[in-house]
């Protein structure tokens, strides 16, 4: 039972910390994969492309194109997808005043599944673009649904949210069954279960600007998340302009979501658990929150991609299995250890 | 400047970091040297492609391509196949590159490939992501026995085993043209249900079944469906009523028995006068492969008992 | 010449079709402790969200000084204006520090955090209201008068001049509730705020207040002094019962107590 929370003096030197597990993860991510690299050859191929170093290579070209093409790619993607989704998470969270809130609840999911399924059946190609337009499309109707005489409460979004997402599944599947086309079912199913098996630099490349700007914004506002926790009434009587700071976390978590989905798919667990677990440990301030829930969810998403690439080798698990099974028993630990500060 | 501010600063480090890297990362598998041209072909995806020289080392995204590659006598050329290459039984012993449509990136590349022959199905994505990284990709994509033995002839002259390839072609055209002149004789032809599942899924117009069947002087009841693979209802069906039933199921445990149980059933035909064939290997009339005739073989058999003792 | 902080001008309010509030008007000056009493569902509470502009009426105005508040955006009418609303739940996983820090948002930009002044006037206000021991301890471990305590040390921390309390004793015992009302009765003297109290208990309104507004129905029934408005046959009409109304021995103020028959 929490008397009080680590001390706030700390909290910088945590974040440090976790930085550099990210970045540590991610290194020993690079080691591992389908083709065995041994370890030494592997910090050789990487450091030939420090510029001013000069080592002459005594490898495969293809290991080049394997660790620098295919895993650091792939690893870069997990990291910004995770710690897109767990800011997405927190911020949500801490927006509708809901701790079941997840980055899908206002209608991202259900959109980037429509969209992509629309690209797949018509054979349009360009998923990624699709599945990005159907999801923000899917949150503004959602928020213009939501948004009765002026004002968006939690509840309202979260009902036009279910509602709209209901519509938007039926229409997806009976996309599906018209497509009528068990390759076609296969990819949409495929690429609903989220996977970075394809990421490219490209991918990482398109995500980076939708992930900068969202992140400052959600950042920024950190501290009216704050007072956002204690209602709409009293953050208001603080001066707060709810309704337009609603909108603007609404377009900046939404965005950086349907980036992430759009890049790799759905991917479950990850926004919904990672920034619990930092609540629950650390408090609900979300100027330690936002940065906190990025850092353990890119971590987080980079060992789930490992294990999804491995465990199966040659064949990939999808990463929202992954993410699905480690989650669900941490988050139970989590819980029964802090009882009373359930947020 | 607090502990917090420098790790958002490093944060924001990385993500810049990331992005100048991913803005100026060229493809590494860049040659250094003017390549020798071996041949510029177009494949069936529309896609131009050059090979810069003898495939040595080839990786099979489908296993009717594998069985293509080991029929034209390439079987040591061979270094990656999918989980389901299963024939030739040799083939099972090559390193495994994934399934149908999860393909391993970084296994393909490992190989070190100088040709990736895949299929415009399977391997969509997977295709261009090959491409980005230099390797050199040619996708397959026969639609009916016509062009599966364009293909073969294809693989052949990429491959420089264009003799060979003619050789199968020759001994596949001769059991082909056998079949086509012993049931051009027959007065009328059969209607015929292939059945993928038993929720009476069936290859329409445009599927490779549905040529086979046309092939072995069959009628398929679904030619006037509107896609590939469609869903019969069961009115239709009973409407059709084709006189031969194949049990592309029956691996999953349709027989005989178990389909003239259905309910409805009984005044089919098929189920009447027992002309319900189950098929015990699919791969050799589904997959679009040197195997081919085997398959055409067993539905005109099943077809015309009579003409093929 | 206007020495009047808020004041309410024919304020009528409604909800969808059901009137509250019905040409309203009420003015607070600096340094007045001005009882809002009246009924359960007589819009003493809508009152307190026009005032502060959570709601906008449909009809009237309400001035702040010379300025409408229509005419101000929310910060600016939060550094004027502050709020302690009825029974507040805290969000749990805060400290009272913080909570109490969080009256300092009127004064700071989006984007700012706040600096080592705010912090200072945080301590100050929590020293003034005697919450300064609970300042680590989480909130939603605190009592509920410890808790109204800290809600009142954040409105402080807004360096207000007006301050509306929207009953700020119910579901406190005995000794918590004379300890709020002690404490608002301070701070409205010693730094002169225009005080608006809303009150369920009429004796403690009768006790602290220099001006006593009565509502019935969504109208003011009657504003005047305590013994104006604490008077039998006022209590009677609004609020339909018999009440002996009885000075109190040490200041002669009204106290309304229920008769013995």
């Amino acid at each position: 039972m929490h008397t009080t929370y680590p001390a706030h003096q700390h909290r910088g030197l945590f974040l440090l910390v976790a930085t550099f597990i990210v970045l540590a993860t991610g290194a020993v991510a690079v080691t591992i994969g389908s083709v065995a690299i041994p370890l030494e050859t592997l910090w050789r191929v990487i450091a030939a492309k420090i510029p001013g170093m000069t080592i002459a290579p005594t490898w495969a070209p293809s290991w080049e194109t394997i660790v620098f093409d295919i895993r650091l790619p792939r690893i870069a993607l997990a990291a910004l997808v995770g710690s897109a989704l767990a800011t997405s998470g927190a911020t949500y969270q801490g927006l509708l005043r809901n701790p079941l809130a997840d980055p899908y609840l206002i209608g991202v999911s259900a959109g980037a599944a429509l969209g992509a399924t629309i690209a797949i059946v018509f054979s349009f190609g360009a998923i990624s673009l699709f599945a990005f337009i159907g999801a923000i499309g899917a949150t503004t109707l959602i928020y213009a649904l939501a948004r009765a005489g002026g004002r968006t409460t939690p509840t309202t979004l979260i009902l036009a949210g279910v509602a709209l997402g209901a519509f938007l599944s039926a229409i997806t599947w009976f996309l599906m069954f018209k497509g009528d086309s068990a390759f076609r079912t296969q990819q949409i199913i495929a690429w609903m279960m989220g996977s970075f098996s394809l990421g490219s630099w490209q991918d990482v490349a398109v995500m980076i600007p939708y992930l900068g700007i969202g992140w400052l914004v959600l950042y920024l506002n950190a501290r009216t998340l704050n007072v956002l926790q204690l209602g709409d009434v009293q953050a208001q009587q603080l001066g707060v302009p709810v309704e337009r700071v609603t909108m603007i976390l609404v377009a900046s978590a939404s965005l950086i979501t349907a980036a992430a989905v759009a890049t790799s798919g759905i991917i479950g667990f990850v926004g919904l658990i990672v920034p619990h677990a930092v609540r629950l440990v650390w408090g609900p301030d979300h100027r330690f929150l936002l940065p906190m829930s990025a850092l353990i969810g890119a971590t987080f998403l980079i060992l789930a991609d490992t294990l999804a690439r491995t465990l199966l080798s040659p064949s990939e698990l999808p990463v929202g299995i992954i993410t699905a099974f480690c989650g669900a028993p941490f988050f139970l630990y989590l819980l029964r250890r802090n009882r009373e500060t359930l947020i | 400047m607090s502990p917090r501010r420098i790790s958002v600063a490093l944060i924001a480090l990385t993500i810049i970091v990331l992005g100048l890297t991913a803005c100026a990362s060229p493809p590494t598998a860049a040659p250094t040297t003017a390549p020798a041209v071996f041949i510029t072909v177009t494949d069936d995806a529309g896609r131009q492609v050059t090979l810069k020289g003898l495939p040595t080392r080839i990786v099979s995204l489908a296993p009717s391509n594998t069985e293509v590659l080991y029929a034209l006598g390439l079987g040591d050329r061979v270094v990656g196949v999918t989980e389901y290459c299963d024939y030739p039984p040799e083939a099972k012993q090559k390193p495994k590159i994934g399934g149908f449509v999860n393909i391993d990136l970084e296994k393909v590349i490992g190989l070190d490939p100088d040709l990736v022959l895949a299929t415009n199905i399977h391997a969509g994505a997977v295709v261009s992501e090959l491409q980005k990284r230099g390797v050199t990709v040619v996708v397959v994509e026969p639609k009916n026995v016509d062009d599966v033995l364009a293909e073969i002839t294809f693989v052949g002259k990429i491959t420089a085993t264009s003799d060979a390839a003619a050789k199968l072609i020759a001994q596949m055209k001769t059991r082909i043209d056998a079949i086509a002149a012993k049931t051009a004789t027959a007065k009328t032809k059969p209607r015929v249900f292939y059945e993928i599942d038993k929720s009476l899924y069936t290859p329409g117009p445009g599927s490779f079944l549905d040529d086979m069947i046309i092939k072995a002087g069959g009628v398929n009841i679904a030619s006037d469906a509107q896609s590939a693979y469609p869903q019969l209802s069961l009115e239709s069906f009973v409407l059709k009523d084709p006189e031969v039933i194949f049990l592309g199921d029956h691996p999953f445990g349709e027989t005989p028995d178990t389909v003239k149980a259905r309910p409805g059933w009984a005044n089919i035909s098929a189920v009447k006068n027992g002309r319900i064939v189950p098929v015990v290997d699919v791969n050799i009339v589904s997959r679009p492969g040197p195997r081919l005739v085997e398959g055409l073989e067993l539905i005109a058999r099943a077809l015309y008992p009579e003409l093929f003792q | 010449m206007n020495t009047l902080r808020l004041r309410a001008e024919g304020i009528s309010f409604a909800y969808q079709d059901k009137s509250v509030l019905n040409e309203i008007d009420l003015a607070i000056k600096p340094g007045e402790l001005v009882g809002l009493i009246g009924p359960n569902g007589s819009g003493k509470s809508t009152l307190i969200k026009c005032l502060s502009r959570v709601l906008v009426p449909q009809r009237g105005r309400v001035w702040l000084d010379g300025h409408t508040l229509a005419s101000l955006d929310p910060q600016q009418i939060a550094r004027h204006i502050a709020v302690v609303p009825q029974a507040v739940e805290l969000p749990p996983g805060f400290t009272a520090f913080e909570i109490v820090l969080m009256g300092r948002v009127p004064h700071l930009d989006w984007w700012q955090n706040e600096n080592a002044r705010d912090k200072e006037i945080a301590r100050a206000a929590m020293e003034a209201t005697g919450t300064w021991s609970l300042a680590e301890r989480l909130v939603n471990q605190l009592s509920g008068g410890e808790r109204q305590r800290v809600v009142i040390a954040r409105a402080l921390a807004q360096e207000p001049e007006v301050l509306l309390l929207d009953e700020p004793t119910a579901h406190l015992d005995v000794k918590h509730q004379i300890e709020v009302m002690e404490l608002v009765r301070r701070l409205n003297r010693e730094r002169g705020l225009a005080v608006l109290v809303v009150f369920h208990d009429l004796n403690l309104a009768a006790q602290y207040c220099s001006r006593l507004v009565l509502f019935k129905e969504g109208r003011v029934y009657k504003a005047g002094s305590p013994r104006e408005v604490i008077a039998p046959d006022v209590l009677r009409e609004v609020y339909g019962i018999e009440l002996l109304v009885i000075p109190h021995p040490q200041n002669q103020r009204p106290m309304a107590v229920v008769g013995v028959t």
